[in-house]
């Protein structure tokens, strides 16, 4: 199993580690409700080290990206982000993952863990001799961690000269933190404001063991998947899949298939004209019980639909989930009945997110 | 850490003789460990009579759900009332107040049946 830079810390603060994607990862280091709770109060910090680091560069990789991802890289300003899909002819999701624009011919790609070989397989697919493309798999020479919470960006400051204030939202910068050379994102998967470092393997647990220093609470990819549940933003393998298409999973808004060169235009151009059959909703249920992925949904006693994900609120104080419904049901306050372990609990379909932080 | 007065069953439960023929029954904080923060209990109604070692209800964490079975033969006379309104009790006191049910007229050999602290103690190091 492959260990991240922070494996050794993730031990000395007695984690509970788990095989997440091939990787030794902490799932929490003492609660999950406790852990997303600083997120939402304070600040937490993530190891993310799991997840695919690609650099692309070379003369051919706008051209080759502009064929593969859901938006045109010609349209991203340089040192600027954004999250998009990576679909196959039919539509289907590969992943979801950011797209930084170093340079002009410079772009860093973040898969799924679980994503990354077949990320990388898509895009070798499209590589031809007469490519000038140069792929460099950067995920187990560094680290990745996200720093996330309402003081994530008055704690940081401490630790730079650098104006944290002025990197906005989907923007990377290389910075120094207490001397250690890192590249800088204000990015996160928590719904709150916050950062995504990466740092070298050799400065990773210097760098970990400052951030605690300064506040940052360690939390486990536990309360990370309570609170991104609690954003509504979706998680490919439950939300989005290779049998999921972006139109259904309310993500249209990422989706700009005006290029005669992107591979799924025809078919997401015509899904956006007629629309998705089915939509992914939130769900409010009547009891303690917690909806689980997979779990049937049923209206009038036929099975319509299926949760994707589901969890204990710390924020709310109670179960939530979000699942496929087929879109003639989907309207917010349909009542339906999930089917939890042979009980079918009382359940309606309610607005997400169920979470939005405030806005200063 | 785990109480040298109280009898241990195999799935994690603990068992406390509580006057004639009745005791009161929890889950061990080896248990509470591994299910991580506990959000919901469901236990059966007072009256219910239930068989050693069956199924008897479910406890759910943030993390998943799991079998609740019972280390006794008997009748339900109580849940802890307390503990299915602040399920997080069971994590922060699973030998105290989190203790999950009481039962009566149970059958005092079925105890031989279970492990003595000593035998638990080595069971969960494995």
């Amino acid at each position: 199993m492959n260990k991240t830079g922070l494996y050794d810390s993730h031990i000395e603060l007695n984690a509970k580690m788990v095989d997440f994607g091939g990787w030794s990862m902490p799932i929490q280091y003492v609660s999950i409700l406790s852990e997303s709770k600083s997120v939402r109060t304070k600040s937490g910090i993530f190891d993310v080290s799991h997840m695919g680091r690609i650099k692309i560069s070379g003369k051919s990789s706008s051209e080759i990206l502009n064929q593969i991802l859901s938006v045109n890289t010609d349209n991203i300003e340089i040192g600027k982000a954004k999250y998009n899909l990576i679909c196959n002819k039919k539509g289907g999701i590969i992943d979801d993952c950011i797209v930084y624009k170093i340079n002009k011919e410079d772009f860093l790609l973040i898969p799924n863990a679980s994503n990354t070989k077949a990320v990388l397989e898509w895009i070798q697919s499209f590589i031809t001799n007469n490519s000038d493309i140069l792929i460099n798999d950067i995920t187990s020479n560094t680290v990745m961690i996200a720093h996330q919470g309402p003081d994530s960006i008055k704690s940081l400051q401490s630790l730079t000269s650098a104006h944290l204030q002025e990197i906005k939202p989907f923007t990377i910068k290389n910075i120094t933190l207490d001397g250690i050379k890192v590249s800088i994102a204000r990015t996160g998967y928590t719904g709150e404001d916050g950062f995504e470092i990466i740092a070298e393997n050799k400065d990773a647990r210097a760098l970990w063991g400052k951030l605690i220093e300064i506040g940052s609470n360690p939390c486990g990819l536990g309360s990370r998947d309570i609170l991104r549940l609690e954003a509504s933003l979706p998680l490919h393998g439950n939300e989005i899949s290779l049998s999921t298409n972006p139109y259904e999973a309310n993500l249209g808004r990422f989706v700009d298939s005006q290029r005669d060169q992107y591979i799924a235009k025809n078919v997401l151009t015509e899904i956006s004209k007629t629309g998705p059959k089915r939509k992914l909703v939130g769900l409010q249920v009547s009891d303690r019980v917690i909806p689980r992925n997979g779990h049937e949904i049923h209206i009038n006693n036929k099975n319509i639909g299926y949760i994707t994900s589901g969890g204990y609120s710390s924020t709310l104080n109670r179960p939530i989930a979000m699942g496929y419904v087929p879109i003639e049901f989907s309207e917010i306050n349909t009542k339906l009945n999930i089917n939890i372990r042979g009980r079918f609990i009382e359940a309606y379909i309610c607005k997400i997110p169920f979470y939005k932080r405030r806005k200063k | 850490m785990n109480p040298k007065d109280l009898k241990y069953s195999k799935d994690h439960e603990w068992i406390k003789i509580d006057g004639d023929n009745s005791a009161v029954i929890g889950i061990t904080s080896f248990a509470t460990d591994n299910l991580g923060d506990v959000v919901f209990i469901e236990l059966p109604d007072p009256g219910t009579n239930i068989k050693q070692f069956e199924k008897i209800g479910e406890i759910e964490s943030v993390k998943a759900v799991s079998d609740i079975f019972t280390p006794i033969s008997g009748e339900i006379v109580q849940q802890n009332t307390k503990l299915i309104n602040n399920p997080e009790l069971i994590n922060n006191s699973p030998f105290k107040d989190g203790w999950m049910f009481k039962v009566k007229n149970i059958n005092t050999t079925e105890l031989e049946n279970l492990m003595g602290v000593d035998e638990y103690d080595l069971l969960i190091k494995e």
